[in-house]
């Protein structure tokens, strides 16, 4: 059972991409902003600034005074908010549909006008909400660094996924003004952005009020190429430990693997679904169910632009040492690469991946949001309805083959958290 | 072609929407269907609602009522834990079974063609449970886990020691899924005889959205649930609230903590309240969304927290009120003094006109995008059933929100917000905690791994 998204592209002269999809059964109209910059054209020392830029973007702008971003928005029922990654960075609204021109005018203001708004004070507010940010999902979170410590450990300090998406507490000390207006005008033009517009409007209107609000922007000058070298595979083990305020150890485990919209990387999706997806999936069912030495195991990807990571992340129950469960986990890492998985398993994973994939696209929002993905890293929109291709060509000797590819001992960054001795609440 | 940037666009006409009417039937033995039809996708949304929740665990067997419903995914009379999972998985169907403090809710959403294979499993979980001895015991002891690990996660800390501050003697002291004292004490039959006495047709109802028509609604309740035998509703009112009491401020010392978990309130009100429209604004205009007075203060103008939220937790038997937040710690005083004198302020004057329209327009508006999937209708019907809800609930929702006034506003904050009796939970580095709050309120400092 497949979905067709029906949609349309076509370009502004200033370079903007314009993606619309049509859906009246409810009214209410999805604008979703995608600009090619994120924490990987970061560098070192100036960490954390992408995502301290995109809360400068509800700041308000040159026709847009302080505080009416959000005002405008949610006092007509609309919801919004924005995200930071370390490929690129999106902006989106869903809005009462005949609330559409006012979303476009809004994202047109911030695109063309923001620098006349800036101020020190708007920066300085913004900095202490992103540490405090950072904060309440890292710092003081169990477990909370655990991405951070791996990413330092599977890329080099140069490499643009070696430091966290949300910035390091003294890189954002040194975020400036003119740090804004420099990265205002390298990344946030229209010919480095997409838009789409999914949902209740009349496609006619809506090109109209788009050539009205953005048309007028001018295009920026090219976009400074980005380049990251080629990762290498297999260049040697590398394992850290933590000690963190928790009472249970964790163990996660990170392979590289290619970027994304390789077949291996779908390939891995697909694996790490069958190792994971469900109660079914082979790893509650050995290491949490059968065994009973772990609270909880799974694996999954995180697929990115330049080069992919394959995470296995487990929590040995009280008794177990972690170095018990990684050997466990490591006797179903070699299962994969030894024998191939069953039709069954192949048949399941299938099935929960369509059911998902429509689930998902049950709302504009979610529509939007993944055609400006897919045109955005892979110039293909057309990806909504095709992707799924991808899994199904997928046989169980690619899945064995990756698994012998990429899931060995060379190929990875093992960090293990340690509860803290004398640890808080930790009496034992 | 200019535009003239500084005027903001004009809406256009807007298009009419409104929640969906919905069928209504009984079954012969008493189970409550409540069906919408949702043809958009082809996908069906089942949720039995069993109105039975923790609310129901036998003194001293707190967290029984969880532990039931995690139960369900593992055996019946004629699958095991495993044929259970592998049988909906193999569906690609999404499915859960949890408690809450209101019910237990059973759900299963799947593609229509897998429907039939799907509901089968559905039923049988609901209706023939057995509850084998090792995967009830296997089960306890994950719980258990839980519970030596929640120690670690801040935002949980405060609230439990807020719940258990200002709740003692009621059941909302101690966690939904219990401590690990009554973890231990609940015994096989005393599940199996809740379950035999809560999970009947006659205490239960069950949501259908989806792509069916009526009468394969109909049909298919029939079918899984025409012969599940009726028994006793079960009522609310075997509980009463008592008055917990404590020092204002409770400080859960977690050495080292980066930040400060805020948990600040008292006793709420119950779904029912008369006043439910005029209060839910109030708390929207308070603390319900980025524009409410907390979070313009605290965040957008000092920069103390990321976010702050007030909530009135409307159960079918009376949730607390609570601001909660993750505060900077240096500020941390400071910010618990705003947020009293800005509850405060809501008794004492009325709130400006223009912030009780922007609330309005913040409810009334999000309306169609809180009902575009079927899984938001579902949980709307959900609403409906769970708090005897008149069926045109939502279709009248955004009539009754214009209604209330700026002075209603006022004397629901009178009769409903207690600043005087607000009791503050924090979990937080007690080095730089302790004297600030010490110098500005009567503090009591417990260890985070304490009672």
């Amino acid at each position: 059972m497949r979905l067709k998204i029906d949609f349309e592209q076509y370009y502004l002269d200033n370079g903007l991409r314009v993606i619309l999809h049509e859906d009246h059964d409810v009214p209410i109209v999805a604008v979703n902003l995608w600009y090619k910059v994120g924490s990987k054209h970061e560098r070192p020392g100036k960490t954390g600034f992408a995502h301290l830029f995109e809360h400068m973007m509800f700041q308000g702008s040159q026709h847009v005074p302080e505080g009416m971003h959000f005002q405008l928005i949610q006092s007509v029922g609309g919801t919004l908010n924005g995200s930071t990654f370390y490929d690129r960075t999106n902006y989106f609204e869903t809005l009462p549909s005949h609330y559409l021109e006012m979303g476009l005018w809004l994202e047109a203001d911030r695109m063309g006008f923001l620098l006349p708004a800036m101020t020190q004070e708007k920066l300085d507010n913004q900095r202490d909400v992103v540490k405090n940010e950072r904060r309440q999902r890292v710092d003081n979170q169990p477990y909370g660094a655990w991405l951070e410590k791996i990413m330092e450990l599977a890329y080099p300090p140069d490499y643009p996924y070696h430091w966290p998406v949300i910035g390091y507490m003294d890189d954002l000390d040194n975020a400036s003004l003119e740090d804004v207006s420099d990265f205002f005008r390298t990344y946030y033009a229209p010919n480095n952005a997409g838009l789409v517009v999914a949902g209740d409007f009349d496609p006619r209107q809506a090109r109209e009020m788009i050539e009205r609000h953005f048309g007028s922007i001018p295009a920026g000058k090219p976009i400074p190429p980005f380049s990251a070298p080629s990762p290498d595979f297999n260049k040697g083990e590398q394992r850290e430990i933590v000690y963190d305020r928790v009472q249970l150890p964790r163990i996660h485990l990170a392979y590289h693997i290619p970027a994304y919209g390789q077949k291996e990387t779908y390939a891995a999706d697909m694996l790490s679904d069958i190792l994971s997806e469900g109660k079914s999936a082979r790893l509650y069912r050995s290491l949490v169910y059968e065994q009973q030495i772990a609270q909880e195991a799974h694996a999954f990807i995180l697929p990115l632009q330049e080069t992919s990571l394959f995470f296995f992340v487990a929590t040995p129950k009280p008794q177990v040492t972690p170095q018990q469960l990684e050997e466990a986990l490591q006797k179903e890492i070699d299962r994969i690469q030894n024998e191939p998985v069953s039709a069954e398993e192949m048949e399941r994973t299938r099935n929960q991946l369509e059911t998902r994939k429509i689930r998902e696209l049950q709302s504009v929002a979610s529509r939007a949001d993944d055609l400006n993905m897919f045109a955005t890293y892979f110039d293909k929109p057309e990806l909504i309805n095709t992707e799924i291709e991808q899994y199904e060509d997928i046989t169980e000797a690619d899945l064995q083959m990756l698994a012998q590819t990429y899931l060995g001992n060379d190929n990875r960054v093992v960090v293990t958290f340690l509860p803290r001795e004398n640890n808080n609440g930790g009496k034992k | 072609m200019a535009v003239d940037r500084n005027q903001v666009p004009s809406p256009q006409k807007p298009t009419p929407f409104n929640f969906p009417r919905f069928e209504r039937f009984t079954l012969s033995n008493g189970l409550q269907v409540l069906f919408a039809p949702h043809h958009k996708l082809p996908l069906v949304n089942l949720q039995m609602v069993v109105k039975s929740s923790a609310l129901h665990d036998p003194d001293g067997k707190e967290g029984l009522v969880n532990l039931l419903a995690e139960m369900l995914l593992e055996g019946t009379e004629q699958r095991s834990s495993r044929q259970i999972a592998d049988e909906l998985e193999r569906l690609g169907a999404s499915y859960s079974a949890d408690a809450d403090w209101n019910a237990v809710h059973i759900g299963l959403n799947l593609l229509k063609p897998n429907l039939d294979k799907g509901a089968e499993v559905f039923a049988d979980i609901i209706r023939r449970s057995v509850f084998l001895p090792e995967e009830v015991e296997r089960l306890r002891r994950e719980l258990l886990v839980e519970r030596l690990r929640a120690v670690d996660n801040p935002k949980k800390v405060a609230q439990e020691q807020f719940f258990h501050r200002i709740y003692k003697g009621y059941r909302y002291a101690l966690p939904l899924e219990g401590t690990e004292e009554t973890l231990k004490a609940i015994l096989r039959e005393d599940i199996i005889r809740f379950y035999e006495t809560h999970f009947n047709a006659s205490n239960a109802t069950l949501i259908v959205v989806g792509d069916l028509t009526l009468a394969e609604a109909q049909g298919l309740a029939q079918k899984y649930f025409g012969d599940w035998p009726g028994g006793q509703t079960v009522s609310l009112s075997l509980l009463k609230a008592v008055e917990g009491v404590s020092a204002r401020v409770t400080l859960v010392n977690k050495e080292g903590a980066a930040q400060s978990e805020l948990c600040l309130g008292h006793h709420g009100v119950d779904r029912h309240v008369p006043e439910y429209f005029a209060l839910t604004l109030l708390n929207q205009i308070i603390g319900g969304y980025f524009l409410s007075r907390l979070n313009l203060k605290l965040r957008e103008e000092r920069g103390y927290t990321y976010g702050i939220h007030s909530n009135f937790f409307f159960r079918r038997l009376p949730g607390p009120f609570c601001v909660s937040a993750a505060l900077q710690s240096e500020h941390t005083a400071e910010a618990i003094e705003e947020i009293i004198d800005e509850i405060d302020r809501m008794t004492k004057e009325t709130v400006e006109e223009r912030e009780l329209e922007q609330a309005k327009g913040y409810l009334s508006g999000m309306f169609p995008i809180a009902f575009e999937t079927a899984d938001q209708i579902a949980m709307g019907l959900g609403n409906i059933d769970l708090f005897d809800l008149p069926d045109d609930y939502y279709r009248t929702f955004r009539d009754n929100l214009a209604k209330v006034t700026v002075n209603d506003v006022l004397q629901a904050a009178q009769k409903y917000l207690k600043p005087k009796h607000l009791h503050i939970v924090l979990s937080g580095n007690g080095k730089i905690l302790e004297r600030q709050l010490k110098e500005r309120f009567d503090v009591m400092v417990v260890e985070a791994n304490g009672d």
